[in-house]
């Protein structure tokens, strides 16, 4: 047990919203690295679990979630990505799920989100962020080299198909050719094999579509449905779009949003929401609201939204 | 940045309310976020980077968000300037530190009077950094023509920027004419997020007043809408924590509102847009450079912002009721999802 008394600390101390030490950040990636580099494209998950979507940073709205959905070892936790950018806690609330991830690996399962992403980081926050916190970029180094190790997707039972954007044409006829997809070897992010967790998006009509903003392809619901009869599945689980109600069924309930951070931003008003999914894969939502001011520590630290003022 | 002593200052003897300051520093908010979609390369403003020193980065829809507004801002302005061949005044209210007078400067328009007013807080700041540059004081003075100083004040031969509280209508007249105010010249307005601050009835008064002094005029306004919905209650929530209360809001509730308070205020007719419409009146062109500068991950934020900001649009007279932004095609997808 003493082997993990260093990693308990740690987890106590990002709780507190506390961060822990540089060296600290790269044995904890290292760790996470043997784990991660354990798991498939495609990572198996048993029921029980809870599925959630996007965190983006907002640490008390996660302790939030942990608090109306239990604690991990207690519960199982599948993370559909997005952990960082926009809150203004990304580097705790990345750091905690990935200690708990390493403490505890078949407790908890992390996937991609395509802010998992060098590139992306750099724009919406979690460089800055890094930079400000540690005085310098070997933080966000050790977090940006252990995002291409984390699985692409997730499937529970061999039922619920759980990814962060959703389909793309390239390689997702077939969970088997998702499962043979290297992150590593690069390749257009919207358009590439990788484009399942950067940003695909369900559309209304039938067949593929691209997105207008360039973010990757659109799926119809046929495409669902083909690929769900040919790889044996209920229905797909994804995140990565922000739904005022916490939740939104696509396609006669083939295709599911979960969104996870309430009050997105500090400023879109929305409900978040959890699935809950018991041994018979029976779902049960769970929708919370931003974690109240007084849980959030001291006033001074309280986050700006941004507006146009 | 380095704020001026502000003992002393002139002429501040209105009653100072406490929202004052939170009110001031949404000056500094903007201010920044101006800076830094400029420096991305939204827009050009080389006179910016002299009032503002912070470098922090924006999220990339509050970029685009500034864009639309300064460029919805300018559309209006340069309808109006080609209409009178600069034979006219630019009164900018609420003023912060907007580059507007300093850009115009570089380009072939000509105005006859530009008069800045806002909080002697703010004007007084913006005195200290022009007096400290030679670039921007430049621009002030011609060779002959001489700039006068006070702590809050600046004249220049056709730029005048006034600390002013505009709750006070004698004092707004007082220092409008000290800045040789020409009321039969065609007159533009500007107020980017300005009269949301300020207690309805004291708005009202000020727009009567205007309407009244004012022969031929229009009037540009920048500032929230829709403000009836969750979005609006967050928003005057999260404010309200920072100090800040949107006093004049009930004007805000919808683009009728917006409108009406012109009307009922003595104006000849208004026009109102949401900030979707007018990023659309943008030409294409130009809004597929800025979509490129940064990746846009999510679209309904933007969109959201968008439905909560308007740009209105008023007119005295009959002569500028055609000044306005060009909404091609209303409504379209703004290219996001």
């Amino acid at each position: 047990m003493s082997d993990y008394s260093d990693l308990d600390r740690q987890i106590e101390q990002l709780k507190r919203c506390e961060i822990i030490k540089e060296n600290e950040v790269k044995a904890l990636c290292a760790k996470a690295r043997e784990i991660l580099v354990e798991e498939g494209n495609v990572q198996r998950v048993d029921s029980p679990v809870t599925v959630c979507g996007d965190i983006h940073g907002q640490f008390y709205d996660l302790k939030e979630l942990f608090k109306v959905g239990g604690d991990v070892p207690e519960k199982n936790y599948l993370f559909m990505g997005d952990f960082v950018d926009r809150g203004y806690y990304s580097v705790e609330t990345f750091l905690l799920l990935l200690a708990l991830k390493v403490r505890y690996p078949d407790r908890i399962t992390l996937i991609r989100g395509n802010h998992e992403s060098r590139q992306i980081t750099q724009v919406y926050g979690f460089y800055d962020e890094c930079l400000r916190k540690y005085g310098s970029t070997a933080v966000w180094r050790y977090c940006t080299e252990i995002f291409d190790y984390f699985s692409l997707s997730a499937i529970i039972d061999g039922k619920i198909f759980c990814v962060h954007g959703g389909l793309s044409p390239v390689p997702s006829q077939y969970l088997d050719q998702i499962r043979s997809i290297d992150p590593q070897a690069g390749g257009a992010r919207t358009t590439g094999p990788c484009a399942i967790c950067f940003g695909a998006i369900p559309k209304d009509q039938t067949g593929w579509g691209v997105s207008p903003r360039g973010a990757g392809y659109l799926f119809g619901s046929d495409v669902v449905s083909q690929f769900n009869r040919t790889n044996d599945i209920d229905m797909i689980c994804r995140a990565h779009q922000l739904v005022m109600e916490g939740f939104k069924w696509h396609f006669n309930e083939t295709v599911l949003t979960v969104w996870s951070a309430p009050n997105y931003c500090y400023r879109c008003g929305n409900v978040a929401a959890i699935l809950e999914l018991n041994e018979y894969l029976h779902r049960d939502f769970v929708i919370f609201e931003a974690a109240p001011q007084e849980s959030r520590g001291i006033p001074s630290k309280k986050p700006q939204a941004d507006y146009f003022l | 940045m380095e704020p001026p002593a502000s003992a002393g200052i002139a002429g501040s003897t209105h009653k100072f309310h406490p929202c004052d300051e939170a009110v001031i520093a949404t000056n500094d908010d903007a201010s920044d976020c101006k800076r830094c979609a400029v420096r991305l390369g939204y827009w050009k403003d080389d006179y910016i980077g002299y009032f503002v020193r912070n470098q922090e980065r924006k999220a990339p829809e509050i970029n685009r968000g500034y864009f639309a507004r300064v460029k919805g801002v300018e559309m209006c302005v340069e309808k109006f300037l080609k209409k009178t061949s600069g034979n006219c005044q630019i009164i900018n209210l609420g003023c912060g530190f907007d580059t507007l007078y300093f850009r115009l400067r570089d380009t072939a328009h000509q105005v006859k009077n530009f008069i800045e007013l806002d909080f002697p807080t703010v004007t007084a700041r913006k005195c200290y950094t022009i007096k400290r540059n030679k670039a921007l004081l430049a621009r002030i003075h011609d060779e002959d023509g001489e700039v006068r100083l006070s702590p809050t004040d600046l004249h220049g031969p056709s730029y005048h920027l006034m600390g002013v509280d505009l709750r006070n209508l004698d004092e707004v007249d007082s220092k409008l004419q000290q800045a040789e105010v020409d009321y039969s010249l065609p007159t533009i307005f500007l107020a980017e997020c300005v009269l949301v601050y300020i207690e309805a009835q004291n708005c009202r008064n000020l727009l009567k007043w205007i309407a009244q002094k004012f022969q031929a005029a229009v009037f540009v306004n920048y500032e929230q809408v829709n403000m009836n919905d969750r979005f609006g209650d967050v928003m005057l929530n999260n404010l309200r924590g920072r100090g800040c209360s949107l006093a004049g809001v009930e004007s805000c509730l919808s683009l009728d509102t917006q409108r009406n308070r012109f009307k009922d205020s003595g104006w000849t007719g208004a026009r109102a847009w949401d900030m979707v419409q007018v990023y659309e009146s943008i030409s294409a062109a130009e809004r597929q450079r800025i979509e490129r500068l940064e990746m846009l991950d999510e679209g309904e934020l933007l969109l959201q912002l968008f439905q909560h900001y308007c740009l209105v649009v008023a007119w005295l007279g009959v002569a500028f009721q055609d000044i306005d932004i060009t909404v091609e095609e209303l409504m379209s997808s703004l290219n996001i999802d």
